[in-house]
């Protein structure tokens, strides 16, 4: 059973409205401290997901899509300064929350599947019994319930012979399969909320396609909210209902699927769209987005993409406004392209 | 993106019409504990000078093994590699490196980062082929070519002494390329050379391997899983499937009307692709270990899976002008 991506997410009846967020993170910010100076890596970084919607993060390596999932889950490590003036999680406030709390919430409200899941994998337990510590630290589950539980969690994600490979180490499995795994992993203690860093990368169209159509189905039947971080906007684009655009650690355009591929207001977000090869574009067709990102050590300007931007204005140097173009589009920038040119 | 026009190759060889690449039977059997795997079965193909040609596939279906034969980078065991007319097929691949035809054939690797040698400067890691296959002697000789090289693939000559740690992942690209452009090759083979790379610096690269073909009349062999990248910058795509070549077809014809099955899933498989309605592949490939020579490879995954398809392989054969598909019933 799959949904079409285009199609919105059933919400349950039991749901809270739509409009509840069970992510929502307002201004926060991350910098780390490190021998060459702070990188000042997330600034003011605002998105929310609504339960059951799919939210994608967009923007070129080093924009801080993953460092803005790592800071949702607590996963950034001492060297971190982490601020936010609201950051809750399935009603949950990530600021005042204890450690434990934070643990406990962890894998089990939320989850997450990690970039490089052979990587993510512990190399030296079979992965089964992976799969079991985690049914068994969020369900109260018996050895032998456990087993059962992990064979069935393996069979659905389509591993094919699970009893077999319920023993395998991840060097024995394909890329593909590990992904999968980790998908496993993850689902294994039904969360809310999904967070997937690029779980498709460095696999193949179909594996891809197979494993995209996977968290869809499990999204759509628990109408749990994902957010997908991906540098493939066309992947994106069939998969999720609003996007947040990063750029050098600020989300600069926030809107919907259809606002991103047809009135992107960011002149990043519209460079982003017309780099991007689609089964329509031609090689003259697609340009590159000038310059690089800045170095996030040094003191920055306002807008952090001024230097790269070809409308850029004097009024650029002031500090950036969040432009609201409508409830579910928001832009921070000074001369967003508003339909006319 | 302009580049300075620049002298690093004599005028053409060949007129455009000659094969560069010309494989036939090529195969490549490693034995296993569970028996015989063939990783390379069987490959037919064939590039004319001055053309691109793509191959995809999924991951374990053969590619990289074909590429690392064909590079001559490891010894088939059947068949036939002939470059430019001259068989190099039964040259053992330790010797290859030392041979004049190594500089005719070059290899751009995947992950930039992973295969520059990180204690080289980038002028070392260009000039590295130039000093052991000898196409440029002296000192004065290898500069001259290795700044010429840098010039063509964009790198400005501040960059040459840097080491590659001090490098974007462009800019590391753009090392791969001149070290493998810089001995003059017929074919470069590109292996999944933007797979590792940002989408915009993607279209840097793209562009740049494109001008470089037209300008230097270079053949390209070109591995990636992103079909809507072998569009760009392919005149023809093979698709290999389990060691097997199923389908070869100009690249518009493929896009437009894809005869074999596996095909039509792997375009509907793309975001935003040309086939609308999604083909899901279930199952995992047949073990490519001592494979039945009597069934189609695809069998098991195939929407179609007629009885005919357990009791005959099917050959590559011609299914519309210039296109070809192995399979017992393609869609024309």
């Amino acid at each position: 059973m799959s949904l079409p991506a285009t199609m919105p997410r059933p919400i349950v009846a039991s749901d809270p409205p739509e409009k509840v967020a069970l992510v929502d993170v307002q201004d926060l910010s991350v910098s780390f401290r490190t021998r060459d100076g702070v990188v000042a890596a997330l600034d003011r970084v605002s998105f929310s997901v609504a339960r059951g919607r799919t939210l994608g993060m967009v923007g070129e390596s080093g924009s801080g899509k993953s460092v803005s999932a790592y800071a949702l889950m607590h996963l950034l490590g001492a060297a971190a300064d982490v601020s936010a003036t609201r950051m809750t999680l399935a009603g949950i406030d990530l600021l005042t929350a204890r450690p434990d709390a934070i643990r406990a919430l962890r894998g089990k409200t939320v989850a997450m599947i990690f970039q490089n899941a052979r990587m993510a994998l512990n190399p030296i337990r079979p992965i089964g019994l992976q799969l079991m510590d985690v049914l068994r630290r969020h369900r109260a589950l018996t050895r032998a319930d456990a087993r059962d539980a992990a064979l069935a969690a393996l069979s659905e994600v389509r591993i094919p012979d699970p009893k077999r490979r319920f023993d395998a180490y991840p060097f024995e499995l394909s890329g593909g399969m590990c992904q999968r795994v980790m998908i496993a992993l993850a689902f294994a203690s039904e969360p809310e909320v999904l967070i997937a860093d690029e779980p498709t990368t460095g696999l193949d169209v179909t594996t891809q396609a197979t494993i995209m159509d996977l968290i869809a189905e499990k999204a759509a039947r628990r109408a749990m909210s994902t957010i997908l971080i991906t540098h493939d906007l066309a992947l994106a684009a069939e998969h999720c209902d609003d996007f947040a655009v990063m750029h050098a650690g600020h989300v600069v355009e926030r809107c919907t699927t259809e606002t991103l591929k047809n009135a992107a207001a960011h002149p990043y977000t519209s460079l982003l769209v017309g780099a991007t090869p689609t089964a329509a574009s031609s090689l003259s067709g697609l340009s590159a987005i000038p310059g690089n990102l800045p170095d996030l050590r040094a003191t920055l300007p306002a807008c952090r993409f001024a230097h790269r931007c070809a409308h850029r204005r004097p009024v650029c140097e002031t500090p950036l406004p969040r432009r609201v173009l409508d409830p579910r589009h928001v832009v921070a920038c000074h001369m967003p392209w508003k339909g006319t040119p | 993106m302009s580049i300075e026009p620049i002298s690093i190759r004599t005028p053409a060889r060949a007129p455009t019409i000659a094969p560069a690449l010309v494989v036939k039977g090529l195969g490549k059997r490693y034995p296993t504990a569970g028996g015989l795997l063939h990783a390379v079965d069987d490959v037919a193909l064939s590039i004319m000078r001055g053309r691109s040609l793509g191959l995809v596939g999924e991951s374990g279906c053969g590619k990289s093994t074909l590429v690392r034969l064909i590079a001559r980078l490891i010894d088939p065991t059947a068949g036939s590699i002939m470059l430019s007319g001259a068989e190099i097929g039964d040259v053992p691949a330790r010797r290859f490196g030392t041979r004049p035809e190594r500089a005719r054939i070059q290899v751009v690797f995947q992950d930039p980062s992973d295969s520059l040698n990180p204690q080289f400067r980038v002028f070392d890691s260009i000039a590295d082929p130039l000093r052991r296959l000898g196409s440029a002697r002296g000192r004065d000789a290898i500069a001259e070519k290795v700044n010429a090289t840098a010039t063509a693939v964009g790198l400005p000559p501040e960059l040459l002494m840097r080491y590659p740690h001090q490098l974007s992942g462009g800019q590391k690209a753009r090392v791969g390329i001149a070290r493998a452009i810089v001995v003059d090759p017929d074919v470069l083979i590109l292996d999944e050379p933007t797979s590792a790379l940002d989408v915009s610096v993607q279209v840097v690269i793209l562009h740049l391997l494109a001008d470089l073909r037209q300008r230097l009349n270079m053949t390209y062999l070109f591995v990636s899983h992103d079909l809507n990248v072998v569009r760009l910058i392919c005149d023809d795509v093979a698709v290999m499937y389990l060691g097997r070549i199923v389908e070869v077809a100009p690249v518009a014809q493929m896009f437009a009307a894809p005869a074999h099955p596996y095909t039509r899933a792997l375009l509907s498989a793309i975001p935003g692709g040309p086939v609308t309605e999604r083909i899901r592949l279930n199952g995992e490939p047949r073990s490519p270990i001592d494979p039945d020579p009597n069934a189609c490879r695809f069998l098991g995954r195939c929407p179609i899976g007629a009885d005919l398809c357990s009791q005959k392989a099917p050959r590559l054969a011609e299914v519309a002008p210039g296109q070809h598909a192995a399979c017992h019933f393609p869609t024309t």
